[in-house]
């Protein structure tokens, strides 16, 4: 390989280039034997180019690293090839005055008038290590602050599972003496009485079905992701058939994109796609005909329907558990649903948004992995 | 000859009183023996502690196991049915009071033979029962024998 330079480009100009040269250059024989120092080699070490040339490189080694030093070497001159020194390791300099500096060094193999020999390219990397090292305590903190949210999200998942739980047995005692109480004293109530037992049971039900959605709220965030190849369509129509036998009365036209093969935990997202179609199912009941559609948008998957939707305005209270934008007269239902949603999502590092306008429908997009940068 | 036991394994009165109150509703004229926690219903099977020297010879015809008992619990109390040769094969019905426990009960290898979700459900336990092959047992007490 020849070296280009345009016609009539003096040799000398080879000598300035390295005297002017922004990094350290120091050319060593295959036994160690400096050949060749620039200025800012001798500004980097301390050391006159005089007191190098013909001297070991290893005095500008340090003295720990001195002995693997020697063995590297011979790797480094019987492996032809450009490359970074020790890459990986913080490599160190050592100046004439003793003192070590952080240094990037490049390394390339040269032949000098039938001598092959090693020039290597210095560069101060104290700011850069410097950076490193702050970026490094940064992560550590960022880390350190990672677990310490883990710990308490578990902690309150347990809490929230166990209080879930433990608020069961009096709601059974509630529901069942209510129950007891219509059937056994059925004919001492008069119907003011049984409708008022009626109610308490209505709403003894009510919040049982609030503890089971919180107790699979808190399942979700708890179990595993086990993720795989998961056909989307034939998970929406296993949903379908479901939503279509719950709701015999109801005409809704389903159209889903056929080729949705996406990674995903197949149990976490038939729990998000229950939910979200069980809503497009709901809001859209006033439809004589309703028409929902399950589609992929770019990265996303979006499911939309053209029931009553809702006011883009109180949008950022959606996925909050017990957020509810209609009333339980209008539209029953936890508040637990599009929270479960988002959970969902969130197991798997994706993003949730919604678009809609009252009366115009609702449309709900998820990603089921981290956006691409 | 059909006059078996049930144990009922429940420490939660409200929850024992509504079981009573369901079987009694249903006809089922079994005598029923409650226990309010693990030991209890350890020391009835085995005729130990409070009940040493109780004939255990004949043991119940099925237990309803609630899981959260106070002292041992329920899983515990399992495992010491199963281990023992007088009730290794009496049929335990585990009481859930969750989704998620009835998940426990259908991943444990224990030895459970069926499960039913509290407040004891007729209809559900009458199935877990027919389960079983006992419906028969509970049944004939009241209604006339059926095939």
């Amino acid at each position: 390989m020849a070296t280009t330079t345009a016609p009539g480009f003096p040799e000398e100009a080879f000598r300035a280039l390295v005297r002017a040269a922004p990094d350290g250059v120091v050319v060593a024989a295959d036994d160690g034997t400096i050949l060749l120092a620039n200025p800012e080699l001798e500004h980097l070490t301390g050391y006159d180019a005089g007191e190098l040339i013909g001297k070991s490189i290893d005095r500008l080694v340090p003295d720990a690293a001195r002995a693997g030093h020697a063995a590297q070497r011979a790797t480094f001159t019987s492996a032809a090839s450009k490359r970074p020194m020790g890459a990986g390791l913080e490599l160190w300099a050592r100046r004439k005055d003793g003192t070590l500096l952080a240094v990037e060094i490049m390394l390339a193999r040269m032949s000098l008038a039938g001598l092959s020999a090693t020039v290597a390219f210095v560069r101060d990397a104290t700011d850069r290590r410097r950076q490193q090292e702050a970026l490094h305590a940064h992560q550590a903190e960022l880390e350190h602050a990672n677990a310490a949210a883990e710990a308490a999200n578990r902690e309150l998942e347990a809490f929230s599972y166990s209080v879930a739980h433990d608020l069961r047995s009096p709601l059974r005692s509630i529901d069942g003496f209510s129950q007891a109480l219509l059937e056994d004293y059925h004919d001492d109530l008069d119907a003011a009485g049984r409708e008022y037992l009626r109610r308490v049971r209505a709403a003894a039900q009510r919040m049982g079905s609030l503890i089971d959605d919180l107790l699979a709220l808190a399942r979700l965030s708890r179990s595993e992701l086990h993720r795989e190849q998961v056909d989307v369509a034939r998970l929406v129509r296993d949903v379908e058939a479901r939503l279509r036998l719950v709701h015999p009365e109801r005409q809704v036209e389903l159209a889903v994109d056929d080729d949705l093969v996406i990674d995903a935990d197949p149990r976490l997202l038939q729990v998000a796609l229950e939910n979200l179609l069980g809503n497009a199912w709901k809001f859209s009941r006033d439809r004589d005909v309703a028409h929902v559609s399950v589609r992929r948008d770019g990265a996303a998957i979006v499911v939309r329907d053209d029931g009553v939707g809702f006011d883009m305005a109180h949008a950022a209270a959606l996925f909050a558990p017990f957020k509810r934008l209609h009333s339980v007269r209008d539209f029953e239902g936890t508040g637990i649903g599009l929270a479960t949603v988002a959970r969902v999502v969130h197991r798997h590092g994706g993003r949730i948004w919604a678009e809609a306008s009252p009366g115009e429908g609702a449309a709900f997009f998820f990603t089921l992995r981290e956006d691409e940068p | 000859m059909s006059n078996g036991t049930i144990l009922l394994v429940e420490d939660n009165p409200d929850d024992e009183l509504l079981t009573l109150r369901a079987f009694k509703k249903n006809h089922i004229m079994n005598p029923v023996v409650v226990a309010h926690d693990g030991v209890e219903a350890l020391d009835w099977l085995f005729g130990t502690g409070a009940h040493d020297g109780r004939d255990t010879s004949v043991a119940p015809q099925v237990i309803l196991l609630d899981l959260n008992l106070p002292k041992l619990s329920g899983l515990q109390v399992l495992e010491q049915i199963r281990a023992d040769d007088r009730t290794r094969l009496v049929p335990v019905v585990v009481l859930t009071s969750s989704q998620e426990e009835e998940d426990m009960v259908r991943s444990y290898t224990l030895g459970a033979n069926s499960y039913v979700r509290k407040p004891v459900d007729f209809a559900e336990f009458i199935e877990a029962v027919k389960g079983l092959g006992l419906y028969w047992l509970l049944i004939n007490q009241t209604a006339p024998r059926h095939g």
